[in-house]
């Protein structure tokens, strides 16, 4: 797999990078990360350039992301609807939408890079939930220039072992994605049992 | 949904979750291991000649040579594979060249 990835950047160039930003960012699963290694690897090798590689997957990424975020917002309005037929289920969006608005930003800002795999579902989420597109724009593209950077400077630096450093990035990228829903769940949890310990 | 069902529903996902997060990080840990110095990796189809003469820490001219193509600025990528198809040869073709240019340049170089 690894290497039909690498081969798409080594026959399509930076255009492969954009395409695959852009997709990755709503829930299309291609290994972006892997494609921009690629494409760090190939400009220390002068195949490339890196700021082309670089601004690239940055356009595509933050293109993806606007797109899942336009698609959030104008779901938004129907979730809420739905939302409202039920008065815990109204309770609960409101309480999301409070979260999105007290947290949403650096939330954005994370999910593009620390928490990567999550940052789809994070796009779609801050538009249904209200964010505002410029607090959006903004802490996204700083994300994303950050998660470009990272991933495309490392294959620059090491060129000559992208293949076992992409195995060991995806399944790190992973553990933190999964890591992080885990803790989120078990807060949950804790708070269930807090709220009501003697139901049951 | 009730409150006793929503919250099985939750535990349970709280224990998947948990259980993809040890495998991603057993995964992570096993794959750390292999991250070492790489020279000399195998060449493969995906490479592009200019990535064999960075990974394998050969003069472009040695590469350009073997392959027969110009290595010169201005040219964009082009994978071994490409090439091989383009002279009708399976990339091996181009491997097994690749692999003795470099031999007899090392030997040289010695």
């Amino acid at each position: 797999m690894t290497d039909t990835v690498f081969g798409l950047v080594s026959s399509w160039g930076v255009l492969a990078i954009t395409l695959s930003a852009f997709l990755s960012c709503l829930l299309v699963p291609i290994p972006t990360s892997l494609m921009m290694l690629a494409g760090g690897a190939f400009a220390a090798a002068g195949d490339l350039s890196f700021p082309a590689v670089a601004g690239g997957a940055w356009l595509g990424a933050v293109a993806g992301d606007q797109t899942g975020f336009r698609i959030g917002r104008t779901a938004g309005p129907g979730i809420g609807r739905f939302a409202a037929r039920h008065p815990r289920r109204e309770a609960l969006f409101a309480r999301a939408r409070r979260v999105v608005d007290d947290h949403g930003g650096y939330g954005v800002f994370l999910s593009t890079w620390a928490v990567a795999p999550l940052g789809p579902y994070v796009n779609l989420a801050a538009g249904a939930a209200g964010l505002g597109a410029w607090r959006f724009t903004l802490w996204d593209a700083a994300g994303e220039a950050i998660w470009v950077i990272g991933y495309a400077g490392l294959g620059y630096l090491f060129a000559d072992r992208i293949e076992t450093l992409g195995a060991f990035l995806s399944n790190a990228s992973g553990f933190l994605a999964a890591g992080t829903v885990t803790l989120l769940l078990g807060l949950l949890l804790l708070r269930r049992r807090a709220v009501r310990p003697s139901r049951d | 949904m009730s409150g006793r069902h929503s919250r099985r529903l939750l535990a349970l996902g709280f224990t998947v979750a948990l259980a993809v997060t040890l495998f991603f990080a057993m995964q992570a840990l096993r794959h750390a291991g292999a991250i070492g110095p790489a020279a000399d990796a195998p060449i493969e189809g995906w490479m592009t000649p200019r990535y064999v003469s960075l990974s394998w820490d050969l003069p472009r001219e040695v590469v350009a040579e073997a392959l027969g193509v110009d290595l010169g600025g201005g040219s964009g990528p082009r994978s071994l594979a490409s090439l091989a198809e383009e002279r009708g040869v399976p990339v091996e073709v181009l491997v097994d060249e690749l692999e003795t240019a470099i031999e007899s340049y090392r030997a040289r170089a010695r």
